[in-house]
């Protein structure tokens, strides 16, 4: 083109800058970069923060000392705690809200008042949460639950008398709390799936356990996943809670992580413990990324 | 036009004589009224009576003194008084900082930043001449050890035993057990769930056993001396008979002596006095005749009575401002008035001994549990690292030895995790403080504080 303006006796056509090529490219950039400040400040830096601290001391640079110490200090039960209290809320509030969200997605008389009283515990703060479940399963052998216990005449029961029953109270404590928002995310899920789907599926001789297993869970799939990743982060940061009800026994990751910061000299102790948890989310997510995206 | 105009014009009008009067007013109340800004840790009820009691009282006699109440825990305290002092933007500030913390600020992050003002000058004029002798002893202390006063006692808190009369008396106690050995013949008696001791959290547990390794003739900063090792084999033998709810414990547990579920709290702060004796919904109120409160059970050797002293200290950021407004504040909260209703309305023991003069006979109870155990006091040393001591305690003893059971109360095993704390103590020292640190810990030099 150059050559044939040369030619014609034409001035030659203007060369395009990097800009004015790219530009559809590069311009809806800039709508993003101010939240992506925002991310970066709020989240990415403190994060990045929190692991160069676990390699600090006040006197000395890059030391692994803040994870032995805290491994002495029992960080192995610390996380395998918090992932007994991880696995069982997530399964046990999936299950439920599979079931609930089962039942919404059909129609009856009630729905309402039944899809509110489902979703109802989603209001209430985490912390009122945490004393009512203080309440109706203390560890001394008084509260709610153990007053129905003693309608039937039965004995008191220390709930939290040992650390599986602590972690299990913590468990059935949280999942009161938070199966509403798997509910609503599933309810959300059934709408999408075709109701052609089904009846297709009773006509091939499909029962319900067949048309769960090949429409309903293939089609709630990305619903699932993206609850997952939703209720998995949180329920591995699970902390308010969890303080409530059992305080620092059996021992938590957040609430050691809490504990040593609370200290005031333990920043970096906590800091430690903090990019451990850091690096449990990371895992989780990815695997539920790359597990839940396969076709 | 013209009209358009005179309404700019009015409008002008009005908001440069609004904004004239609102400078004015800003700059009549900056000069006229001094903020002093209080930092303390209180809990719900005692924040109330702090704010709608207290602080109205002092502001109706000096007017021209405004008290700013912040609610802080004692450890974030630290954070953001290092933060303000660092800043040099301390202002007019006042803080009641916790015993166990306040040695942060004195020591700084490294040991070598003092991050409150020397009050040696000043304290003459705040302390009252009628405080208790012991509590007269720590700011003689504070001479020696850091060169001039710091800070000044403002609660002193001293852990109590409480138990349920009737049901002591039902199983043919009549007296309270005077020593340990009593306690655990009692509690072998009383049963299962008997006796309640906080073991939820680092600090309650470890400040408790603090006394208990003193009164067994230990030195509770080693871990492995035989005094603690005594005391936390004896621990692990009471917790047989201990109400299982003791393991998530804490300092706001008292509820379940009133309703029954076990008959010695061993122990709690006094604050939970008036609230046993109130009652609420669900709780029923004792009285002197179900309720006793007495200083505890006895251990062996020198300091079989001795009793650890918690409580708050009043203390002046460095880099305050207006001394005066502070000082006034401070002189207040010292008083015999503000003593005597902290004492009463908030169970808070007083440094003052004027405010134990005409009290009423319902209080005089526990008033003499709490004279009593301040006679014999013993204070944690004011080290940077207190807090990492608990955790190592916690986490490394009590944890595995008594809640978890592992060794199942063998002595070996006791000795091998009293080991590992004290050899991670000062693996710690060494990294976080420095090698002298480490070495003095090692060789014993850090102890309890008689004064």
């Amino acid at each position: 083109m150059a050559v044939a303006n040369r030619q014609a006796g034409l001035a030659p056509a203007p060369v395009a800058t990097f800009w004015q090529r790219h530009r559809d490219q590069v311009f809806p950039f800039f709508f993003v970069i101010p939240a992506l400040i925002y991310v970066g400040y709020f989240a990415f830096y403190p994060a990045a923060d929190a692991v160069y601290l676990s390699f600090q001391t006040p006197i000395k640079s890059f030391t692994f000392f803040n994870y032995q110490y805290n491994v002495q200090q029992g960080m192995y039960t610390w996380i395998e705690n918090t992932l007994w209290v991880t696995a069982g809320a997530l399964a046990l509030q999936f299950g439920l809200a599979l079931a609930i969200a089962s039942i919404l997605a059909k129609q009856f008389r009630g729905k309402m008042v039944f899809a509110s009283i489902a979703i109802l515990p989603i209001g209430i703060a985490t912390v009122v949460a945490g004393i009512a479940w203080n309440q109706i399963l203390p560890g001394t052998g008084a509260g709610y639950g153990n007053s129905v216990l003693a309608l039937f005449g039965a004995s008191p029961v220390y709930w939290l008398n040992t650390p599986s029953g602590a972690l299990a109270a913590v468990v059935v404590a949280d999942s009161w709390k938070n199966t509403s928002l798997v509910v609503i995310i599933l309810v959300a899920g059934y709408a999408s799936i075709p109701r052609a789907l089904y009846q297709a599926a009773a006509i091939d001789g499909a029962g319900p356990l067949r048309q769960f297993r090949y429409v309903t869970l293939p089609g709630l799939r990305s619903y699932l996943v993206i609850a997952l990743l939703i209720r998995g982060a949180q329920e591995v940061n699970i902390f308010q809670l969890a303080y409530e009800m059992i305080g620092s026994y059996p021992q938590l990751l957040t609430v050691q992580v809490y504990d040593l910061y609370a200290s005031g000299e333990g920043v970096y102790l906590a800091s430690s413990a903090a990019a451990v948890l850091l690096g449990i989310i990371s895992i989780f997510i990815v695997a539920v990324l790359v597990l839940g995206g396969r076709k | 036009m013209s009209a358009v105009w005179a309404i700019i014009v009015v409008v002008v009008a009005i908001a440069a004589g609004l904004g004239g009067y609102l400078y004015g007013k800003g700059q009549a109340t900056s000069t006229s009224t001094t903020t002093v800004t209080y930092y303390d840790d209180l809990s719900p009820s005692e924040e109330s009576f702090m704010t709608n009691v207290l602080i109205p009282q002092f502001e109706q006699n000096y007017t021209n003194i405004n008290i700013q109440y912040v609610n802080i825990d004692a450890g974030s305290m630290v954070t953001k008084i290092t933060a303000l002092v660092q800043g040099n933007d301390v202002g007019t500030t006042l803080i009641a900082e916790d015993n166990l913390d306040i040695g942060e600020l004195i020591y700084g992050g490294t040991g070598s930043t003092n991050y409150l003002m020397n009050i040696t000058s000043i304290a003459p004029y705040i302390q009252p001449a009628t405080m208790i002798p012991s509590m007269t002893a720590v700011t003689n202390y504070e001479a020696t050890a850091f060169g001039g006063t710091y800070f000044l006692p403002f609660r002193a808190n001293t852990p109590l035993v409480f138990y349920n009369k009737t049901a002591l008396k039902s199983n043919g106690f009549t007296t309270s057990p005077a020593n340990f050995t009593d306690l655990l013949a009692d509690a072998t008696t009383l049963g299962s769930s008997s006796v309640m001791f906080q073991g939820g959290a680092g600090d309650d547990t470890a400040t408790e056993m603090f006394q208990w390794d003193v009164q067994f003739g230990g030195n509770p900063m080693v871990y492995n001396d035989l005094g603690d090792l005594q005391a936390m084999s004896y621990l692990y033998n009471l917790s047989k008979y201990m109400n299982p709810g003791y393991k998530q414990a804490i300092y706001s547990e008292y509820a379940g002596l009133a309703q029954g579920k076990y008959d010695i709290l061993d122990y709690q702060w006094p604050y939970v006095y008036p609230l046993l004796t109130g009652g609420n919904t669900s709780i029923p109120a004792m009285n002197s005749n179900t309720l006793g409160v007495y200083p505890g059970p006895n251990g062996t050797g020198v300091h079989a009575a001795a009793h650890v002293i918690g409580g708050d200290v009043l203390a002046i950021p460095k880099g305050a401002t207006n001394l005066w407004a502070i000082q006034l504040f401070a002189q207040y909260l010292l008083g015999a008035h503000a003593q005597q209703v902290l004492m009463v309305d908030t169970g808070n023991p007083a440094v003052n001994s004027q405010a134990y003069v005409g009290l009423p006979a319902s209080q005089s109870i526990v008033d003499s549990a709490i004279e009593q155990a301040l006679e014999n006091p013993v204070f944690r040393p004011p080290v940077p690292w207190i807090e990492t001591w608990v955790s190592n305690f916690y986490n490394d003893i009590f944890t595995p030895f008594v809640l978890d059971g592992t060794g199942g109360g063998a002595w070996s095993a006791l000795v091998t995790d009293a080991n590992n704390a004290n050899s991670q103590m000062e693996s710690y020292l060494s990294a976080n403080v420095g090698s002298a640190a480490a070495s003095q810990y090692a060789a014993g030099d850090y102890g309890p504080l008689y004064v």
